[in-house]
């Protein structure tokens, strides 16, 4: 074998240097081609950034003037749309614009986002903060923070902000609702506290029977269960507690479950509008049992406040309101649908009520 | 023969069948009324006074329904005697016993 010369062996070794070189310039070029093929990969898979969907909740969550009512109702509807149509993308309930929370309308809203949680629970549902301290104190209290996964820190501190309490059922069960309404019974009398549970047994035996018995025209078809829910709240001297159900309402019931009370109403007024219904509902059931105070069905309902100084109730069900006071600055009939029945009953505190036996 | 509907049955009696809930009138009667009726003794005391809210669907379901299930009116009326603060409980459940409800 012949013997390399040092020149020989010199050029080999610049060549072999070379080579090597010119691999690892390759290789790099491979490796950078790698990984920007990778990240063109990784971009087109991504999922591309959906931004939240804000619906302003209204300055005034209320079902009895027929403005604030009309813009809850059309919130509400927003709402339900979006669950519908839209149940990938976020939605924030923006209340930074709200102010006052009414019983009725604030339970509106409870149920109906707890409809919606039970209709789609994937929907990621967020809220903003009220300037408001007191209405952000209502939203911790009653729970809608927690349905937001929101972590707030406000203390609900206010005199009639820590009295608000929820009950949520499915079935005819005063044992819910009796705490609640057992802890006033230093403010407010036996007779009283029998009639308010007299009357929320009634309400859910109704909500039951009647309110679940055909799908909801809120655009979900989703019949869901027979949910209903309560809220008490003490203010101003008065309890007030409301019972909610999203079912289909009274006027639609009246015909289907009441045919003669329906042929009645008929003879009487040719298109009876959802008010009449109500009305004519009440009537019926006051005087079916021939017994002063002891009505039936929604007759009972209303009968909790017979003998009960400066006691109300109001009952609005789809467009139509009862109102047991004379002077109520509200139309029995409104352009707009609740959706479901919402019954109301306002009693004073620390006073007694009538005798029964006496009247 | 005694039966305190609050402290044997439940404190706050509502709703009217099984289906209804817990403590429904169905359930009481079935329970209740019907082995108290079928018993040795003539009359049945019922205390109402510890159960909270009494209202129709439950008393005509519980009472009205004895009278669907083929006991006579009359009968029923002798044999319960009641134990309340308020006499228009009573009144209310003799007028489901002697009248029941045609539209349940």
């Amino acid at each position: 074998m012949k013997r390399l010369s040092k020149k020989e062996k010199a050029r080999l070794i610049r060549r072999q240097k070379r080579v090597l070189r010119i691999w690892a310039k390759l290789n790099r070029a491979i490796e950078l081609q790698k990984r920007k093929e990778q990240r063109k990969h990784k971009k087109n898979t991504r999922s591309k950034y959906i931004p939240a969907s804000r619906y302003y909740v209204p300055k005034v969550v209320t079902i009895d003037h027929p403005d604030h009512r009309s813009e809850l109702l059309t919130f509400l509807s927003q709402l339900r749309s979006h669950y519908k149509d839209k149940p990938s993308v976020t939605l924030v309930l923006d209340f930074s614009n709200t102010s006052q929370f009414v019983s009725s309308g604030t339970l509106l809203l409870y149920a109906e986002l707890n409809r919606l949680i039970a209709f789609d629970n994937s929907v990621k549902l967020r809220c903003t903060e009220p300037a408001n301290d007191r209405a952000s104190q209502v939203l911790k209290q009653i729970g809608i923070y927690k349905l937001c996964s929101n972590h707030s820190t406000v203390k609900p501190t206010s005199d009639d902000v820590v009295h608000w309490q929820v009950v949520q059922g499915k079935l005819v069960d005063n044992s819910l609702c009796a705490p609640t309404i057992e802890g006033f019974q230093n403010q407010i009398d036996a007779d009283t506290i029998d009639e308010l549970l007299g009357g929320l047994g009634e309400a859910m035996t109704n909500a039951i029977h009647h309110a679940y018995d055909d799908i909801r025209p809120d655009g979900l078809s989703h019949k869901g269960t027979s949910d209903w829910w309560m809220f008490s709240q003490a203010k101003n001297g008065h309890l007030s507690v409301v019972f909610c159900d999203l079912g289909i309402g009274i006027p639609t019931t009246l015909p289907l479950k009441r045919p003669n009370i329906w042929q009645k109403l008929l003879q009487r007024v040719a298109i009876p509008t959802d008010g009449d219904c109500i009305r004519e509902a009440i009537i019926e059931g006051r005087t079916r049992t021939g017994l002063h105070g002891r009505g039936y069905g929604l007759g009972n309902i209303v009968d909790v406040v017979e003998n009960i100084p400066d006691g109300t109730v109001i009952i609005y069900s789809n467009k139509g309101r009862y109102d047991s006071r004379k002077d109520s600055p509200y139309p029995n009939d409104y352009t707009d649908s609740i959706l479901g029945t919402l019954i109301t009953w306002h009693v004073p505190m620390n006073s007694l009520s009538k005798n029964r036996s006496g009247l | 023969m005694k039966i305190n509907l609050g402290k044997q049955f439940g404190r706050y009696p509502a709703g009217r069948y099984l289906s209804d809930g817990p403590y429904s009138g169905e359930k009481f009667r079935q329970e209740f009324l019907i082995p108290a009726l079928k018993g040795e003794d003539d009359e049945i005391e019922i205390d109402l006074s510890e159960a909270r809210g009494l209202k129709s669907s439950f008393l005509e379901e519980a009472f009205g329904g004895l009278v669907r299930a083929g006991y006579a009116a009359d009968d029923l009326i002798r044999r319960f005697k009641f134990v309340t603060r308020d006499p228009s409980l009573v009144d209310e459940i003799r007028e489901y016993i002697r009248n029941q409800d045609q539209d349940s």
